[in-house]
Formats: C-alpha cells, sequence, structure tokens
C-alpha cells in the first residue's frame, strides 16, 4: 500500500514537471501549446542520439534534454506564435491559429522522431547511468525515481519563489493578469511570453529524458498520454497557476493508481483524466479561470 | 486515362473518404464551432457499418446506420458541451477522440479489441465513393449559399452578433454538428468496406491532424476547402516517397504557413487573385476607378 503511495509520487512528479510548462504558457501568453508532448519527446530523442555517441552522466545528460525542449519552444515561438500574434487580432481566432500551428510543430517533431528511431521503441543508451533500485523499510525505488522527485520539487518551489518575488516574476503575473496593460508598465510581453515557453519547454524535455530511462524506452507517441493528463491537472489546477498545477498533478496521480482496483476491468484508469475534463469543463466552464470562456448566448 | 484509373482506384476511393471526412471537420470550423470530434464519430460509423454487416445486416442498412449513429451522437456531445467555445471546445471533442480509441480497444470481443476489425467484405466500388463525394458536394453548396450560408457566416464571424439578428446560436450549433457527424459516419463507413480492416486508434491524433492540414491547407471557407486538401495531402505521399517518408514534417510546415501567412488557405489564395484579376479587368475595360471589393475569405 505504501509502495502504491510511493509510485503515486513518482508519477504526479511526472505530471507536475510535464503540466507545469503547459499552464504557465497558457496562463501567461494565452497559448496553448499542442507541441508540449512533442517537446517531450524531443527531449528524449535528443538524449538518445546524444548517449549513443557519448557516455555522459546524468547531470551532464539533464541540462543537454532541458535544452532539446527549451530551445525547441522557442523556435517554435519564434517562427509561429509571435507572428500569429502579431497579425491576428481577433481573440478566438489567434487562439485557433496558434493551436493549428502548434499542431502542426507536434507532426514535425514526431515525423522526425518516427525517422530516427526507425518506427520502433528505442532505449537511451545504459553506458549514459544504469537504473538501481534501492530498497528501505520494505520499499523500493529506482535511482531515476529519486532524481525525478528531487528535480520537481526544486523546479516547482523555485518557480513559486522566482514568480512571488523576483522582479522577473512580478512582470509574468502582470501579463498574466493584462497582457494589454502590462507594456504600460514597461513590460516586454512579447519576450515575458518567450521565457515561459522556454522555462516550460525545458521542463518537458527534462521530464522526456527522465521518463524514458524510468520506462526503458520511449517512442515518438509516448507524449500523447501525458497530453491528455496534462489537460486534466491544468483545468482543474487553474490555468497558470503553479501551487494548483502541482496539488492537482499529485492528486490525479493518486486518484489513477487507487482507483485501478475499483474500475471494471477493460476500463483504462486514463478514462480518469478524460472524465475529470469533462466534468470540469462541461459542468462548471466558469470556473477556469477566465481562459476558457463559457458561451451565454 | 483507363489505365490510369484502373492503376488508381485505390488512390481514388481514399481522396473521396478523405475528402467527405475533411468536408465534416470544415462545416463545424466553418460556422465558428471549433470541434475535433469528427475523429471520434468517424472511426465509430466505421466500426458500426463493419459490424453490423458482420451481424448479417445488409450494405443499405450498413450505411444508413453509420451515418445515423454518426449524426446523432455528435448532436448529442454538442448538447453537453453547448457552453463551450474555442480552446475548451477544442479540448473536450480531442478527449473524446482520444478516449473513444481506448473505448473500442477495451470493450472486447464485439468491437475486435486492440486487434480491431478485419476480414471486412467489400460492398462497394470507386464509383459510390465519387456519388457519395458529388452528393455531398452539392448538399454542402446549396448549404453555403443564400440564408443559411449567411447566417453560417455571421455565426462564425460573432454568435452575439447572430443571436442578436434572430439566429437560434445553440440550435444552429447543434445542427451543425449533427451534419457533421452524418458526413463523419458516411466516409468512416466508406472506408470500412473499401480497406477491409478496423484498428481502434485510427481515429485519433494523426487522423485528426491529417483532417485538421487538409481543412486548413485546402482554405476553411468553404467545402471546396476541404475537397482540395483532400485530394492534396493523399496523392502527394503517394507519388513522391520522399513526401511520404516525411509527410508530419511537409504537413507541419505547410500548415504552420498557412496559419501565418495565408489564413484562407489554398482556395483563399486563387479566390483573391481571381478578384484581383476580375477588378483590374473591369478597370481596364471602364473609365471607372477601380475599387477592390471586400474580401469574403476573412477566416482566419
Amino acid at each position: 500500500m505504501i509502495q502504491q503511495f510511493l509510485n503515486a509520487i513518482v508519477l504526479g512528479s511526472v505530471y507536475t514537471l510535464f503540466s507545469l510548462g503547459l499552464s504557465l504558457a497558457w496562463g501567461v501568453a494565452n497559448i496553448l501549446n499542442l507541441a508540449h508532448g512533442a517537446l517531450f519527446v524531443a527531449g528524449a530523442l535528443v538524449s538518445y542520439e546524444v548517449a549513443r555517441d557519448a557516455a555522459l552522466p546524468l547531470a551532464v545528460m539533464l541540462p543537454i534534454a532541458a535544452l532539446a525542449g527549451g530551445l525547441g519552444a522557442v523556435v517554435l515561438d519564434v517562427l509561429a506564435f509571435t507572428p500569429i500574434t502579431k497579425r491576428i487580432k481577433n481573440e478566438a481566432k489567434r487562439e485557433r491559429a496558434i493551436m493549428l500551428a502548434s499542431l502542426g510543430a507536434a507532426a514535425i517533431i514526431v515525423n522526425i522522431a518516427n525517422v530516427r528511431t526507425h518506427y520502433t521503441v528505442q532505449r537511451i543508451s545504459e553506458k549514459v547511468y544504469g537504473i538501481k533500485t534501492y530498497f528501505f523499510w520494505g520499499l523500493h525505488i529506482t535511482n531515476i525515481a529519486i532524481v525525478i522527485l528531487v528535480l520537481t520539487l526544486v523546479v516547482a518551489a523555485g518557480l513559486v519563489g522566482w514568480l512571488r518575488r523576483s522582479t522577473h516574476g512580478r512582470a509574468v503575473r502582470a501579463v498574466a493578469f493584462n497582457r494589454e496593460l502590462a507594456p504600460l508598465f514597461g513590460i516586454n510581453a512579447t519576450r515575458l511570453s518567450r521565457l515561459m515557453l522556454f522555462v516550460g519547454g525545458c521542463m518537458a524535455g527534462a521530464a522526456g529524458l527522465l521518463l524514458a530511462t524510468e520506462l526503458s524506452g520511449f517512442d515518438p507517441y509516448f507524449g500523447n498520454p501525458f497530453m491528455l493528463k496534462a489537460f486534466a491537472v491544468v483545468i482543474i489546477g487553474g490555468i497558470g497557476s503553479v501551487g494548483g498545477t502541482v496539488i492537482a498533478a499529485y492528486a490525479l496521480a493518486l486518484v489513477e493508481t487507487y482507483i485501478v482496483g475499483y474500475l471494471p476491468s477493460g476500463i483504462p484508469f486514463d478514462a480518469v483524466a478524460f472524465a475529470l475534463i469533462i466534468l470540469v469543463l462541461v459542468i462548471r466552464p466558469q470556473g477556469i479561470a477566465g481562459v476558457v470562456q463559457a458561451e451565454r448566448a | 486515362m483507363i489505365g490510369w484509373w484502373n492503376g488508381n482506384q485505390t488512390l481514388v476511393h481514399q481522396i473521396g473518404v478523405y475528402a467527405i471526412a475533411a468536408a465534416s471537420m470544415q462545416i463545424a470550423m466553418n460556422a465558428g464551432v471549433f470541434s475535433l470530434l469528427t475523429g471520434a464519430t468517424w472511426i465509430v460509423g466505421a466500426y458500426t457499418a463493419a459490424i453490423t454487416v458482420r451481424e448479417g445486416g445488409n450494405e443499405l442498412l450498413a450505411f444508413v446506420l453509420a451515418i445515423v449513429i454518426g449524426a446523432v451522437s455528435s448532436a448529442a456531445i454538442s448538447v453537453l458541451t453547448r457552453r463551450l467555445v474555442g480552446i475548451g471546445l477544442a479540448m473536450v471533442t480531442m478527449s473524446l477522440v482520444l478516449i473513444t480509441g481506448v473505448i473500442l480497444e477495451s470493450v472486447g470481443s464485439f468491437t475486435g479489441g486492440p486487434l480491431g476489425l478485419y476480414g471486412i467484405p467489400v460492398l462497394i466500388t470507386t464509383r459510390d465513393v465519387l456519388i457519395a463525394a458529388g452528393i455531398v458536394a452539392v448538399i454542402m453548396t446549396v448549404l453555403e449559399r443564400g440564408r443559411i450560408g449567411r447566417a453560417v457566416a455571421t455565426l462564425r464571424e460573432d454568435p452575439h452578433i447572430a443571436a442578436s439578428v434572430g439566429i437560434p446560436v445553440p440550435l444552429a450549433r447543434h445542427i451543425v454538428m449533427f451534419l457533421s457527424g452524418a458526413l463523419a459516419g458516411l466516409s468512416g463507413a466508406l472506408y470500412a468496406f473499401m480497406f477491409l480492416t478496423l484498428t481502434p486508434m485510427q481515429g485519433g491524433f494523426d487522423f485528426v491532424l491529417l483532417l485538421l492540414s487538409m481543412v486548413i491547407i485546402g482554405g476553411a471557407g468553404s467545402w471546396i476547402g476541404a475537397y482540395v486538401g483532400a485530394a492534396l495531402l493523399i496523392w502527394l505521399p503517394d507519388v513522391s516517397t520522399v513526401a511520404h517518408r516525411w509527410d508530419g514534417v511537409m504537413y507541419g510546415v505547410i500548415l504552420i504557413a498557412i496559419v501565418v501567412y495565408a489564413p484562407g488557405g489554398l482556395t483563399g489564395i486563387v479566390g483573391s487573385a481571381v478578384r484581383k484579376a476580375v477588378t483590374q479587368a473591369r478597370s481596364i475595360f471602364s473609365s471607372e476607378p477601380a475599387t477592390t471589393p471586400m474580401s469574403a475569405d476573412s477566416e482566419a
């Protein structure tokens, strides 16, 4: 039972790492980046390519994977999101154009990953870091799981502190609060959006590497289920809220872990996230921080 | 011509099937309803048709059931999600698409589980597909013209204005989604009876992305865009192995380029070029100065 709890906490940490980036981009820049799952894949793919040629320790690999995700997000912002925001003033049409462009970007990354991995599941070279399993008090946990737990804690705490205390963090919150008004206070909304996309992309990239190692393999589609989970997490936790995202991520992981035994056989626990999305969005769309608008007509 | 026809029947069939599926998505988007539900209703329609025949029904019943179940389920989802717009609607419908595959996979022997359905009999010819695509084109043309067409355009541009001029906005949305589901069911059934195997995830993320690319690249403002996009994106990977290997990159790059620089799609580009040419020709033949007519393809 406690082992299950531990597994759920590790799963929740992966959800947190992955969902935070989506939530921040959505809350701050009003960008729903559907390529976020593909950035996750990009982190795993770049690690796989690097690890094939060079045996590097995890401490070096993790920044590389994070940069792969972060730079991918920045390229996407420069080539698509910023031009779209400049050209399309109608908010509904801008949202839609950004979603479509990010879908296109996802297709590009997944295609490249498919060709590079020869359409099969690949493992990141074990020369880099063998998985070790530790036992204590009758529980077992892998070294990768420990890295996931610690990294998530550090990143989430760091983000909260940064958003609360630093000048930049406060500027980010100002943009999230009112994008039109923020420039009047000398805040460059475009640059801050890009920064948030970069940070989110880094988290997705790092999560991609860690999960590919923990699951001992990845394929170009392994980001897809996490997109569904991240939607649920972001919607339940409140768009753009770091604390809400963290709580929702762990709550979802716990519910998923413990409900499996009670579901009728054949119904996968993925259905939980789906049911939550439907429940929140259909029954209380107005409860979602005003970003997803409800139609009154 | 006969030789080409015999060699490329599958290609023509495929284009017809995807053109109708793309039209299913286009009809919703053109009314300002950003629904991705077509992926779900399409695979449900395909499964319905295949299972009907397996259980002893004839092909007419299979088509009717596929269309009706597609249309009714689509309208039901529309009623359930009536308060959602924009990203929220897209997310809920995408979740429904993803979960439909999971459900089909886990229901068991009725849907064939993860292996899906195979050994579906060939019950239609390419001619039938072309007739179906033709009928759909005629219906779509009628819907895009006159009162209905103008009402749909108003709905797309601003639901509040639409409501203020007496268009029953929620009802109109349900009708649009009903039609969209019917087209998806039809397309799914046509697919099942020609390609003979179905797998649960076929209507998933990649399928939705392909249809969206078709609609956006062709131009979301008219069914013609959906048909042009379908023909282009099915034909290109077929003639070029490079395009086949790199299809995702190709769709992705074109999609981003169109979304950023030509929101009207290919038909939008051609349309505005034609209008420009007509205006110039008029100005040459008349002494009056040329006036640029207001662009009709404001769809972004």
